[in-house]
């Protein structure tokens, strides 16, 4: 397995999931201690506690509505999101997560063809997700070319040159 | 370059950045105006400070403290301290303390003007494009390139057209059509677009409902919304600031380069509700009347405007809110405070039993004072009822116009405006 490589499990939600579900407000913060606890509090806690360091983010339409607040991908990098492929991003959400240098891709259907926990290897080099089970390869849709500059740099402060 | 040919979004980008561009394209341009507040700013600035950067024009940048104002949590007070200590060692000139809500502020300030390109740390900053500029929200880490750089980009953004026209009911209000936009175009409906607005409803739609209007275009999913500058721009920008009118922007628009077209006369729209756990739930008020209430708050940048205490102090004048419920009411600015409080409508709101609070976000973002119990239901001008965003999860956000919701205050259940106007 190559570094490009991402073996995870995938954390399925739905459509229109907002800022306020993935990162409650009352948990904004700078100290991990603060942020972290708020990874994926407003969902009811059984959900929130299947999610395993390293796991993949898999939402549908209008994934990350709602606010700016950069502390929910403080949260998603302490909480170890390997990447967020989802049907489509809120456009803040989606600045958010590539600035931060998290991998991200868009797939029409994935969010209603994964079942929840799925075992999925996503690549990183080729922008595909492959299901072991069913020995199937998913093609996603990449970020556009200016973003995917970006992400390979490991966000926009290393991007523009702010950060070693 | 040809600007007739383009929509207003594609001709404001080609001016800025001086080559004619289209919907779809990406583009580096310089931003007029930073916008930051006390919560999102004070990340951005541990990076600033972390990795010793310089701020490229200290007076393009916009400071408010106004979602902790004044803070009740000291990690609060300490994000708040981390924002003071950068605008005083970068000698900030505009910081506002306590001073009301950061879009309002941007609305009433002189550097927003039609045809800028203004950013801010905060998804509402769509509000400042009620007087014809491009403003957007954006994330920390892109408010500290900008800071750094006093450059961002964009993706020139496909527009959607809206044109108003007709006369309001007297009891329906800018954030009633705003609900109705958000009835028809859904969460995502507008999604990476610029909503782009004509009044043609000969002076019905005043500057405080178009702010109404862009800050919730921010829940269609829009990147920017704006109206075209009118005599109504004209006559708010006068009076702002002190009768120094730039130039317009031209407006030659090319009527096949939106994606749709949107229709609405004002006048068959009644008041509407956004029903728990989405604003784009939205229905007549009539469909949910006499639903229990525990709270109604009026305030935020999407209803704490002159209009919006005008009209709450009109329906509660000599009046009592219902027993036990709690009525909490916030200007969205000082500025908005003193005119309320010169013209009357504090007392009359007062006298009526409502709680009134300084200048600040208020219980919009359940960082401040109003934050609900477990199983209430608040009826809200604020901006969004996502599950658990004024309280414990399963308390109930009912967004509305300030007329429902200073109706509803007098009955302690929801009451369309339109069952009490009678009686005014």
């Amino acid at each position: 397995m190559t570094t490009t490589e991402i073996r995870a499990r995938a954390l399925v939600l739905g459509d229109d999931i907002n800022t306020d579900l993935l990162h409650p407000p009352q948990y904004f913060g700078i100290a991990r201690e603060v942020v972290l606890p708020g990874f994926l509090a407003g969902f009811p806690l059984e959900f929130a506690r299947q999610f395993q360091p390293g796991d993949i983010l898999v939402g549908g339409r209008n994934f990350g509505c709602g606010s700016s607040r950069e502390a929910y991908v403080h949260a998603f990098r302490y909480a170890r999101v390997s990447c967020v492929i989802a049907a489509g991003f809120a456009r803040i959400f989606y600045r958010n997560l590539i600035n931060a240098g998290i991998p991200l891709a868009t797939h029409p259907t994935l969010s209603h063809d994964l079942h929840p926990g799925e075992a999925v290897i996503f690549n990183r080099n080729d922008w595909t997700l492959f299901r072991p089970e069913i020995g199937e390869t998913v093609r996603l849709t990449p970020p556009e070319e200016h973003l995917q500059k970006i992400l390979a740099a490991g966000g926009l402060l290393r991007y523009l040159g702010l950060e070693k | 370059m040809a600007l007739s040919t383009l929509t207003q979004l594609e001709s404001l980008f080609s001016t800025a950045v001086g080559r004619t561009v289209h919907a779809g394209e990406v583009v580096e341009t310089s931003v007029d105006l930073v916008m930051g507040h006390d919560a999102t700013l004070a990340l951005a600035i541990a990076d600033f400070e972390r990795l010793s950067c310089s701020l490229w024009d200290n007076s393009r940048m916009l400071i408010a403290c106004d979602h902790f104002a004044p803070p009740v949590r000291s990690d609060h007070a300490d994000l708040q301290k981390s924002v003071l200590q950068f605008a005083a060692r970068h000698q900030v000139p505009d910081l506002h303390m306590y001073r009301g809500i950061c879009h309002q502020l941007l609305l009433e300030d002189t550097r927003v003007q039609p045809g800028r390109i203004v950013v801010g740390a905060d998804s509402h900053t769509l509000l400042a494009g009620a007087v014809g500029c491009f403003a957007t929200g954006l994330g920390a880490t892109d408010i500290l390139g900008c800071l750094v750089t006093g450059k961002t980009w964009f993706r020139v953004p496909e527009s959607l057209r809206v044109t108003f026209t007709g006369r309001r009911k007297p009891w329906v209000m800018g954030r009633d059509l705003a609900l109705h936009l958000l009835g028809r175009l859904g969460e995502s409906g507008a999604s990476y677009q610029a909503l782009e607005m004509w009044d043609g409803t000969k002076d019905d739609l005043a500057m405080d409902s178009r702010a109404a209007i862009c800050c919730m275009a921010t829940e269609m999913g829009a990147k920017a919304a704006l109206f075209t500058p009118d005599e109504i721009t004209r006559d708010f920008l006068q009076r702002r600031d002190d009768d120094i009118l730039l130039p317009f922007p031209p407006v030659a628009i090319d009527e096949e380069r939106y994606v749709d077209s949107l229709d609405i006369d004002v006048g068959n729209v009644d008041s509407l509700v956004a029903k728990p756990h989405s604003p784009a739930n939205v229905c007549p008020v009539a469909e949910v009347k006499g639903t229990p209430l525990d709270e109604v708050f009026i305030g935020s940048c999407a209803g704490g405007r002159l209009e919006d205490f005008a009209m709450a102090a009109k329906l509660l004048a000599g009046k009592t809110v219902a027993r036990g419920l709690k009525v909490i009411a916030v200007p969205a600015s000082v500025t908005v405070q003193r005119q309320a409080i010169a013209l009357g409508y504090f007392q009359l709101l007062s006298e009526a039993g409502v709680c009134l609070c300084n200048p600040s976000c208020g219980a919009c973002g359940k960082l401040d004072k109003g934050v609900l119990a477990t199983g209430d239901t608040v009826l809200s001008t604020s901006t969004r009822n996502f599950q658990g965003r004024m309280g414990p999860r399963d308390s109930a956000i009912y967004l509305a116009s300030t007329a429902t919701c200073a109706a509803s205050a007098v009955t302690g259940y929801i009451t369309p405006p339109a069952d009490v106007w009678e009686e005014l």
